[in-house]
């Protein structure tokens, strides 16, 4: 086994193992999460990507200056690829007509493909089908009330509603919030900032959660990303439609829902966000794939 | 209505499976709704909107799984909890025991298993090629389950393997029987002595299935996907199964499968056949020129197949489809007459992409003519694959149709919602289903169709065919009684159903 690549955000010290998995086991430590990865799982800001096809059974994980320790064995850093995850620069003006055109191509795949029972019903009114209990009916309007108030331009109230809300290891929510964070810091460099102090209410809006969640929102927030988002964000900037659609399905074959999750938080600020702060409000609708908290809140 | 719930601390599953539980327990009998979610705030505080939160959860954490019932009384909220429980216990252990043996290459899996002469790859399309050369380099059989792999590619594979004595079943070949262990798409059936070779997965399902519901069994099942009898390819797989399955000693009868061959494989494919002294079936469906004694559908081919493995005359299956086809004007009629309005047309939801052919084939010729979105020689294409155009016939198996979501014989969620639309469309007369069960197939179909069947059957005739055995995992009776009930017209085969669909619709038509 040797090691492909060292995320940019890898904390120095001591991390122990919370679980393992086939091709990613995660460990905890002082300042948050750090994954040891297949390379089918890619490079991340805090991924130690490894060859051999699976992850090595190590409980711990030690990270310092000149070196990995995996179990007891030492990894010099010097042979590894650092993982460079900022997503800030050169950035996207989404109000540009190639970025417009891009964000269309991203939405269809997002439409046309991203898993059952992702958030991809606020592009796609017809998948709110794929909700069926009434459970699973009230938290897709939850998810869709959320969605609305943040692109709307109310973050504080849309992160609140949003975070810890979904299935699974990471809920769907939260996973959202991290899309829309991604997407502002995506948009700040050419915004002149001003989507930076909206980042950090949404981040403090959502605070919360266990080390995994707690991690990848830091880092959204921070605007580090997974290399599949990375290269979605470069497709977009660059309006390259075939990248994009390639980055959109790489991105999608991320947890259950998690990448397609994280994917529509990204298209819908990118949508939105352009309009905050407008004399008028951005009206946001998402076809009748939500009807306001009104008719769920009780 | 009593709620009734447990915690299970640090527990970790992903979204599907939880929702995929808690849908599942949602559908039992005496059950109003039901969520299993992690016990983040946000989770806990729609349980309380919906009525579904305990005392108990609000001392649950971000890591801990609640799960809630509401139900009619306390013993089915209680047993649902249970079911609840073990289906999350039957996902974890298997993870937890074979994440220490699961092999992650191909190369892992031999060492665990030296013995192995298949590799079944199901893979993204774009890597499957790449561990398809490990196979074959490694010496191994490929059914090769994938799609999206190139032609360019896929000739090269078939083209080394035949060159080795190996056969490389796929690209898209979702379905096999080996051996008597049925790989992909297949079901339970007896073993026998009829051989299969099929480039249409769902035609092989059907035939195999019907085979051993009349009492013979199946030797070998081989897919070869759908591209291998293209010219493109050459029908190299098509042909190899052949060789195979006629020097193969267990096979007494071959049956052979297809969508019409290009011309020179159909050429090919006639040229190996006679020159093979076992009895051979052949079923190419919509073929323009089927050849002298090949089967209309794919019942018959099977029918035909059974009499030659008991040394009857193939002869008597034409008369017996004949009496069938008679009793099929009867049920017409009765259907046909209580509709009413100008309900008129046939609107097909299919599964599987050989019934959906074999449909068109059967209702060709009928007035209006027929649309598909995988149109047959003689059908129009629709315009929109999510509108229906006068008579029509729809995969929804289809690219259009799948991509991103699991295959409709898994998830029904798109057919239901098809359903509903196709029921209140005044000119519906006819909804045409196919049911295909199996190991990978939806565990319990009937349970999805049962309520819209219902509903549909008040106004429109519902008929459907069960593609599958007594022997799968979901009982072929039992689902076939449940749709029964439901209100659905229960035909003995898609061709069955098809013949009464286009029947219905042509007394309709008077």
């Amino acid at each position: 086994m040797r090691i492909l690549s060292l995320g940019d955000r890898l904390e120095r010290g001591h991390h122990a193992l919370l679980a393992r998995h086939e091709r990613a086991a995660n460990y905890g430590g002082p300042a948050g999460l750090l994954s040891v990865v297949t390379r089918e799982v890619g490079a991340g800001p805090v991924n130690v990507v490894v060859t051999g096809g699976s992850v090595p059974e190590a409980d711990s994980v030690r990270v310092g200056d000149g070196a990995v320790w995996i179990g007891g064995r030492r990894f010099g850093r010097e042979a590894a690829r650092v993982y460079v995850s900022d997503v800030r620069a050169p950035g996207i003006d989404a109000r540009e007509p190639l970025a417009l055109a891009g964000l269309d191509v991203l939405e269809n795949v997002l439409r046309d493909e991203a898993p059952s029972r992702s958030m991809a019903f606020l592009l796609d009114a017809g998948r709110i089908g794929e909700f069926r209990t009434p459970f699973e009916l009230r938290l897709a309007r939850r998810l869709a009330a959320g969605a609305r108030a943040l692109c709307s331009g109310d973050v504080v109230s849309g992160a609140r509603r949003l975070r810890g809300c979904g299935f699974g290891l990471t809920p769907s929510g939260d996973d959202f919030l991290c899309g829309v964070m991604t997407g502002l810091n995506a948009m700040d460099a050419r915004g002149g900032g001003r989507f930076g102090a909206s980042i950090r209410e949404i981040n403090t809006a959502a605070e919360g959660g266990d080390v995994m969640v707690r991690t990848f929102r830091d880092l959204a927030a921070a605007g580090r990303a997974h290399s599949s988002v990375r290269s979605l964000i470069r497709a977009l900037e660059r309006g390259d439609g075939e990248a994009i659609v390639e980055a959109t399905r790489r991105l999608l074959a991320h947890g259950a829902t998690s990448g397609a999750d994280l994917a529509v938080g990204l298209a819908l600020v990118l949508r939105f966000a352009p309009g905050w702060g407008a004399r008028e409000r951005p009206r946001v609708s998402f076809d009748g794939a939500d009807t306001g908290d009104a008719a769920w809140s009780s | 209505m009593v709620v009734v719930g447990r915690i299970k601390r640090g527990a970790y599953f992903d979204s599907v499976a939880l929702m995929t539980v808690g849908r599942d327990v949602s559908a039992r009998d005496g059950i109003a709704d039901a969520a299993v979610v992690m016990g983040t705030d946000e989770n806990r505080s729609i349980l309380a909107a919906s009525g579904l939160l305990l005392d108990e959860f609000n001392a649950a954490g971000d890591s801990d799984l609640l799960i809630a019932v509401k139900a009619d009384d306390s013993a089915a909220a209680e047993a649902a909890v249970a079911a609840v429980l073990e289906q999350l216990e039957r996902r974890a252990a298997p993870a937890g025991e074979v994440a220490s043996f699961s092999p992650s290459s191909i190369e892992g899996a031999v060492e665990l298993m030296p013995d192995a002469n298949l590799v079944l790859i199901s893979v993204a399309g774009r890597y499957a090629a790449r561990e398809a050369w490990k196979a074959l380099r490694g010496g191994l059989h490929v059914m090769l389950f994938s799609d999206n792999v190139s032609v360019d590619a896929e000739v090269a594979l078939k083209r080394h393997a035949h060159e080795r004595g190996l056969i490389v079943m796929g690209p898209d070949c979702g379905t096999a029987i080996l051996g008597g262990t049925p790989l992909g798409f297949a079901n339970a059936v007896r073993r026998g002595g009829i051989g299969i070779v099929a480039a249409a997965g769902t035609g092989l399902q059907e035939v195999s299935s019907i085979v051993s519901n009349e009492g013979e069994g199946i030797s070998q099942a081989l897919g070869t996907g759908g591209r291998d009898v293209t010219d493109a390819v050459g029908g190299i797989t098509f042909l190899d199964a052949i060789d195979a399955l006629a020097g193969d000693p267990g096979t007494r009868v071959l049956v052979l499968v297809s969508k019409p061959p290009d011309a020179g494989v159909l050429s090919a494919i006639e040229r190996r056949v006679a020159a093979i002294d076992k009895p051979v079936v052949t079923m190419l469906i919509g073929a323009d020129s089927p050849g002298p004694g090949a089967a209309a559908t794919l019942e018959e081919a099977a029918l035909r197949a059974v009499a030659l493995a008991r040394g009857e005359e193939p002869g008597s299956v034409a008369d017996r489809l004949r009496r069938r086809d008679a009793d099929l004007d009867v049920v017409a009629r009765e259907q046909a007459d209580r509709l009413e309005g100008g309900r008129r047309f046939v609107r097909g939801l299919m599964s599987g992409g050989t019934f959906c052919a074999e449909a068109q084939v059967i209702l060709r010729g009928i007035e209006g003519g027929v649309s598909s979105n995988a149109p047959l020689s003689g059908a129009r294409e629709l315009d929109d694959p999510l509108a229906s155009d006068g008579h029509t016939v729809v995969d929804l198996g289809a690219d259009e149709f799948t991509v991103g979501r699991p295959h409709p014989m898994i998830d029904y969620s798109l057919r239901v919602k098809r359903l509903e639309t196709e029921a209140s469309d005044p000119e519906t007369a006819v909804i045409l289903l196919d049911v295909v069960l199996g190991y990978g197939s939806h565990a319990d179909p009937a349970s999805e169709l049962a309520a819209v069947v219902g509903s549909a059957a008040e106004s429109v005739a519902v008929v459907c065919s069960v593609t599958g055995t007594d022997r799968d995992p979901q009982n072929r009776s039992a689902v076939e009684a449940a749709l029964a009930a439901a209100g659905a017209v229960v035909a003995p085969s898609n061709a069955a159903a098809c013949i009464l669909a286009r029947k219905i619709a042509e007394r309709r038509g008077e």
